[in-house]
């Protein structure tokens, strides 16, 4: 059997599934036993509930989406667990792509990623993510007041401080697809490193379009709703504009 | 009365640092015990090349990221909810609009004891319907998936590295980004370009360029701000 499909993920995943569950009941039953503890009307606990289940919904498909997305390089039984716990849509397929791309598998099959290659992927993935715990372990106690004080401080800045790192990935990604773009389309480099170039150009452009129509469409008539579907339905989007584009080069 | 109730507080907030410490130390035990086994059970170690470029490229990243949202999202969730959403993950997109949410309609403040209560309740309730759909979209995905491992067009296009998700999510995020921090953004971008079409050798490396360019970036802003351009 393949092993991105063995048992072993499988278990493990409804492991962490039911852990979740487990802990975000017990966090839940804390929470109203305080609240009726402290005096908070039942009726205002039950309306809290409510209107985070309804919310959470939505949020919830593009999630579903990007399992799918990354299932398909990294099986679905690993993708499954690192979507349910401290899972993050973007982080997870670039994390596996950074792999690959390091590995060079690029051309090979999806579906035939080495088994070494995979768990060095699953490290990669896991090591990304494990700072959050380990720092609310040692430090978030110690450092709670510290961080309204420093957030109260300069607000404007730490938001700030966020876009730019983030800014490091974008310019890297979007600049590389760009590069590699023009040099297909100029014929300017090596025909194995700028393979299917002007594709990639085009389809990077074309979620970049969908993207901004979402967001005009978002401004002018307030759907808030929308913002939730504006990232994966622009990614789908653009993947299958993807197929058309890959039959023009 | 106030005064037994300010002690409550503490020993209720006391309460939940130790219980979030020891639920947050299990799934940290329990995510490390997936690659950990998977290695164990099958005898194979990460092809360690492409391990240690996928670390540089990613690590260095997210943990800079993972602490600056701590530092941001703490205050809005609470301690137990704090606890909860670092383990259950989607926070901006989902945990702190979630909490946030259920605080306005109460009408309460997350400093308050009544929204450290609601939050906790807002983060519980959203965890449980995350996991919930992502077990029933779980039934879909692999017949979705065995149909494009099937097809050799398909395969092309989902491939990570010459096919198009990667383009696809960083066009779709990149807009964002350019429109909201634009002058953040030019320098580090043309930067990137230029680089990569001299030095087309840097296509190989790009992972390791980015807490390279992430900290370029935060020199620029730091200028533009203390300059108040932004």
């Amino acid at each position: 059997m393949d092993f991105k499909s063995g048992a072993f993920l499988y278990i493990m995943g409804g492991i962490i599934a039911l852990f979740v569950l487990t802990q975000s009941v017990v966090f839940l039953v804390r929470a109203v036993r305080r609240g009726k503890a402290i005096g908070l009307d039942v009726k205002v606990m039950k309306k809290a509930a409510i209107s985070s289940a309804t919310f959470s919904i939505v949020p919830s498909v593009p999630i579903a989406l990007s399992m799918i997305a990354l299932a398909a390089t990294m099986g679905a039984a690993f993708s499954w667990i690192r979507l349910s716990v401290i899972g993050s849509m973007s982080y997870e397929i670039f994390a596996a792509g950074q792999v690959a791309a390091a590995a060079d598998i690029s051309k090979e099959a999806l579906g035939t990623m080495p088994i070494n290659v995979f768990a060095g992927a699953m490290w990669v993935m896991t090591l990304g993510i494990i700072i959050g715990p380990i720092f609310n372990i040692f430090g978030l106690k110690r450092y709670q007041k510290k961080i309204q004080e420093i957030g109260e401080k300069n607000p404007r800045w730490s938001k700030i401080l966020i876009d730019a790192l983030f800014m490091g990935i974008i310019a890297v990604m979007g600049g590389q697809f760009i590069a590699k773009g023009i040099a297909a389309f100029g014929n300017l480099a090596a025909q194995q490193i700028i393979m299917n170039g002007q594709a990639q150009l085009l389809t990077l452009v074309t979620g970049a379009v969908l993207m901004a129509v979402f967001g005009l469409v978002i401004k002018a008539t307030k759907a808030k709703w929308l913002e939730n579907f504006a990232l994966p339905v622009s990614m789908v989007g653009a993947i299958a504009m993807s197929v058309v584009y890959h039959g023009w080069f | 009365m106030s005064k037994k109730q300010g002690l409550m507080l503490s020993e209720y907030k006391q309460a939940t640092h130790r219980i979030g410490r020891i639920w947050t130390l299990f799934a940290m035990l329990l995510i490390v015990a997936v690659p950990l086994g998977f290695g164990l059970i099958y005898g194979v170690m990460p092809e360690w090349s492409s391990f240690f470029k996928g670390v540089i490229a990613v690590v260095p990243m997210y943990w800079a990221v993972g602490l600056i949202e701590i530092f941001n999202y703490s205050p809005m969730l609470g301690s137990g909810g704090t606890y909860l959403a670092f383990v259950t993950g989607n926070l901006l997109n989902m945990k702190v609009p979630a909490a946030k949410v259920a605080m306005d309609k109460a009408g309460v403040s997350a400093e308050t004891e009544e929204g450290e209560v609601l939050s906790t309740i807002a983060v519980a309730v959203s965890s449980i319907v995350t996991t919930i759909v992502l077990i029933i979209a779980l039934l879909f995905v692999v017949p979705i998936t065995n149909w494009i491992n099937n097809s050799e067009l398909l395969r092309e296009v989902f491939d990570l590295g010459s096919g198009y998700v990667i383009p696809a999510l960083f066009g779709a995020l990149g807009v964002v980004f350019l429109a909201k921090s634009w002058k953040i953004a030019v320098i580090p971008m043309i930067l990137m370009i230029v680089v990569f079409l001299l030095i087309p050798a840097t296509y190989a490396i790009a992972g390791i360029l980015i807490p390279v360019m992430s900290v370029i970036s935060v020199l620029i802003a730091r200028f533009l701000f203390n300059k108040e351009k932004i």
